[in-house]
């Protein structure tokens, strides 16, 4: 790997064109002999290519709901995105609901932290006595599980059954190596192999996350849809007077089974009134749809962001 | 606002003011679709493509503008959309587009490029936010490694490094077997 990772950063710095005159013509002639190279430099182009496209889409999209609904109005930009992150996570789940959540829906590749143990059992085993414990190191970065045990034997994940029912999830690491060998080694830097060998004597430094929402778990939503939500902001909030500030609030709220809105919690704040306004709005708004966790009303909390365009200034 | 005053405004990187702008030329890429089978959403997927192409060609220290912006975008527009007729059902294409407009003459060979670029942004969003927050603060930002590591919470430079080596390796794997599979229908549309 360490081979790899040199011949890549050679790259990002051919591609730069930050390598002086005599490192870039010995890095082409190396690269005109070899078909691996160009190989490595040519998919890294595109890669880059690709990143700047991925960034460039995005600021299309948003400059499209500009043009679309004007930006006199405060408009929910990303709203799929940073609401989908915003219920990630966020279900409040009581400990007896715990026991429903399948191992398979946590194990969605995107929706977990990065790096998450997963404990279970089986489905069947309803008694304490009889249950088999479950373990896995999974990395959601791309869904790799490092280390798949069953009564402390290690298995395949394949061989763990789909009903099992965590007991147990806890994120081990917000992203960085927060995980340590007992002999303090770092984790992350073990091949999957050693992690396997050492796993016994792993010592978890992570604070609980907490039971994680499966994908069984319905997002809460406004009566009528988003596009019923963006039409009651856009009704409700009042302008922002001698205001030149333009950005972002975002906001945080609970749902609870009823559907009603309380804590509501400022996660990025842009000018006192601003904050107020979007606060207020928030709060007045009329009762949601509840999430469902497996059919049932759960309580969810809720990201929404508000955007404040130039044009309020201009009122 | 004037074509020049756009360019400007892409070159100072104010990317969102200027696609605001360069949105009023919608309506015509839109006309044009709807007449060929395609629908809203259509136009404007394939648009924001055309501002990305857009995008990059004013992104170059030497590039001039030879034609109107709208009629450049429309260009592209048009050449993606027919493609795409050809990738769909043949028997029901329905395509009535004078051929004749002023292409760039470089467009055949910008598109056939462009299209890889979008094989590896698919492959990058196919590995979702945290992969792509990394590599977007990396190569778009450019932030240094020890900045990253230290608002996305990494342990060090050196996880972060490894992160990002991880992210980028996995994109790359799954970009290669997206263009094997896309050559390898290409003698189909061809």
């Amino acid at each position: 790997m360490r081979d790899e990772l040199h011949l890549l950063e050679l790259a990002d710095r051919y591609l730069d064109g930050t390598m002086e005159a005599d490192e870039r013509s010995a890095f082409e002639v190396r690269m005109a002999g070899s078909q691996e190279l160009r190989d490595v430099v040519n998919d890294q182009r595109a890669l880059r290519e690709g990143m700047h496209r991925v960034n460039l889409r995005m600021s299309a999209a948003k400059a499209y709901t500009t043009y679309r609904f004007g930006n006199w109005w405060p408009w929910v930009a990303g709203s799929a995105v940073i609401v989908g992150l915003g219920i990630t996570g966020t279900l409040l789940l009581s400990h007896e609901d715990a026991h429903t959540v399948q191992v398979a829906n946590v194990l969605d590749p995107i929706a977990g932290p990065q790096d998450t143990i997963v404990e279970a059992r089986a489905p069947d085993s309803a008694s304490t006595e009889r249950t088999t414990h479950y373990r896995a190191e999974v990395d959601t970065l791309f869904d790799t599980v490092y280390v798949a045990t069953v009564n402390g034997k290690r298995v395949s994940w394949d061989s763990i059954p789909k009903g099992a029912v965590v007991v147990e999830q806890r994120e081990v690491a917000s992203p960085g190596a927060m995980i340590k060998t007992a002999d303090g080694g770092d984790l992350r830097a073990l091949t999957k192999e050693e992690i396997a060998n050492r796993l016994d004597s792993v010592t978890l430094l992570g604070q609980p996350a907490g039971v994680l929402p499966p994908s069984n778990t319905t997002e809460p939503m406004f009566k009528g849809g988003w596009d019923a939500m963006h039409r009651y902001l856009q009704q409700n909030i009042r302008p922002i007077a001698k205001s030149d500030a333009s950005g972002t609030v975002i906001v945080d709220f609970l749902v609870d089974e009823l559907g009603r809105i309380s804590d509501v919690q400022l996660k990025q704040s842009l000018s006192e009134a601003h904050d107020k306004e979007a606060v207020r709005v928030i709060k007045g708004m009329p009762k949601w749809l509840p999430c469902k966790t497996n059919g049932k009303p759960a309580r969810c909390r809720m990201t929404v962001p508000l955007m404040f365009g130039e044009r309020l200034r201009d009122k | 606002m004037s074509d020049p005053e756009i360019l400007a405004l892409i070159r100072q990187g104010k990317d969102h003011q200027a696609f605001v702008k360069l949105y009023a030329h919608l309506p015509m890429v839109e006309r044009m679709v709807r007449q060929n089978s395609g629908s809203k959403a259509d136009a404007k997927d394939m648009f924001q493509d055309a501002l990305i192409i857009f995008h990059r060609k004013a992104r170059c220290e030497d590039f001039v503008l030879t034609s109107a912006i709208g009629t450049f975008l429309y260009s592209v527009c048009r050449n993606l959309w027919r493609d795409e007729l050809r990738r769909r059902d043949k028997a029901l294409i329905k395509w009535d587009v004078e051929d004749t407009a002023d292409d760039p003459a470089d467009i055949g060979a910008l598109l056939a490029q462009e299209s890889g670029f979008k094989l590896a942004e698919k492959a990058l969003t196919s590995l979702g936010d945290k992969c792509l927050e990394i590599l977007r603060r990396f190569y778009i930002t450019k932030e240094p490694l020890m900045q990253i590591a230290k608002s996305l919470g990494f342990a060090g430079e050196g996880a972060a490094k490894t992160r990002k080596y991880k992210c980028l390796e996995e994109a790359r794997k799954r970009f290669r077997r997206m263009n094997t599979s896309a050559h390898a229908t290409e003698p189909q549309q061809a």
